[in-house]
């Protein structure tokens, strides 16, 4: 919800496959999760964070280059990147992750139905490969949800229709 | 796509929700109205938005297709909606107000008109297309527009940047007070699309 006061740049608006950084006192969102995780890395001495709208777990070999933010595996090595062409240390990076729920509960030999969970454990997977922690999650379940992180308080504000909002 | 194929796949879709439409009416007892089918092809970031305020409650029945063409049918509409199809569906059938399992039933009211409704689509097009289609049992979720759509958006971004969608809505005329608006959507998993074409011709 925007305020009378509030300039539209201080809120960035991440869609589907894309991948934006942030400094305070920007925020970061996206609206209406289901399958898709949003995965924000941040250093807060750095003062930068970036968040990428992930929605599928491996990219293909062919994949063209232009929308890394969409596939876990490209997503972390693009955000580490912008993250230190922006002056964050590794060794500070931490991240956080919500989303990767299972809209529809629906026998099908289409291993897409169940994609939430594969962006779960690719996400986890390669954050484990990169040696960066991972501070707090919502991810799976069967609520979808809409995303904000905050860079001056560098929380995840996670709704969800019926369960309200819950910060990580 | 070349234009005859886009003409080919909204006649298709066309069939489907004619069929569609008349279940629906026969369900509710009322007739229903039927838009030109609408023939999309979006980029991913922009399909939810495309449907409407990404965080607005929608109830969405889905149910898939494994065989020959590889498909999502989805029946989705806004919560509102879905809660006045249900009630004209309990209406029908007299089941008391007060009963203490009601909403239960209403429930299981959506996902069998869902059933009937996405079976009559998918039954006129195999008529059409002289194969057998058959439909898994459709599973009801009522969430956030954009969350519900990610997954049939999720199975493009396999192969591309841009989804492709028939979608038709459908209207009940003689309700004047607020306009009930459901759409038939059929989302063909991308390697589909060949199938289609094949199957109708214009390949």
């Amino acid at each position: 919800m925007k305020t009378a006061g509030e300039v539209s740049t201080q809120s960035r608006n991440v869609g589907m496959g894309d991948l934006h950084s942030a400094r305070p006192p920007e925020k970061l969102y996206t609206l209406g999760l289901g399958s898709c995780l949003a995965l924000v890395l941040y250093d807060t001495r750095a003062e930068i964070a970036a968040m990428a709208h992930i929605m599928l777990p491996k990219s293909p070999s062919d994949a063209k280059a232009e929308k890394p933010g969409k596939f876990a595996d490209t997503a972390i090595p693009k955000l580490l990147e912008v993250l230190e062409e922006s002056g964050a240390d590794r060794r500070r990076i931490r991240a956080k992750v919500a989303g990767g729920a299972k809209m529809f509960n629906i026998a099908s030999s289409s291993p897409l139905m169940a994609i939430g969970q594969q962006n779960i454990q690719a996400v986890k997977e390669g954050l484990k490969a990169h040696g960066i922690p991972l501070e707090a999650e919502d991810t799976g379940g069967s609520r979808g949800r809409s995303v904000t992180f905050d860079t001056t308080s560098w929380t995840m504000q996670v709704r969800t229709i019926g369960e309200g909002t819950k910060t990580l | 796509m070349t234009p005859l194929q886009k003409d080919a796949m909204k006649e298709l879709a066309s069939i489907g929700t004619g069929h569609a439409a008349s279940a629906l009416s026969g369900l509710v007892g009322k007739h229903v109205n039927m838009a030109v089918p609408e023939v999309e092809q979006l980029n991913l970031e922009e399909v939810a938005s495309h449907f409407g305020d990404p965080e607005s409650p929608v109830c969405a029945i889905l149910s898939r297709c494994e065989k020959m063409v590889p498909s999502n049918l989805v029946f989705i509409m806004p919560e509102e909606d879905a809660r006045e199809l249900a009630e004209e569906m309990l209406g029908l059938l007299n089941v008391p107000l007060d009963l203490a399992n009601r909403a239960e039933i209403a429930e299981s009211a959506l996902a069998e008109a869902g059933n009937i409704i996405l079976g009559a689509f998918m039954s006129a097009l195999g008529d059409m297309l002289q194969v057998n289609l058959p439909l898994s049992v459709p599973a009801v979720a009522h969430d956030m527009l954009g969350a519900i759509m990610d997954i049939m958006i999720a199975i493009f971004g396999v192969s591309g940047d841009t989804a492709f969608l028939v979608s038709t809505p459908l209207t009940f005329p003689e309700n004047t007070d607020r306009i009930f608006s459901g759409k038939v959507l059929l989302v063909p998993d991308p390697q589909a699309l060949e199938g289609f074409f094949g199957l109708l011709g214009v390949a």
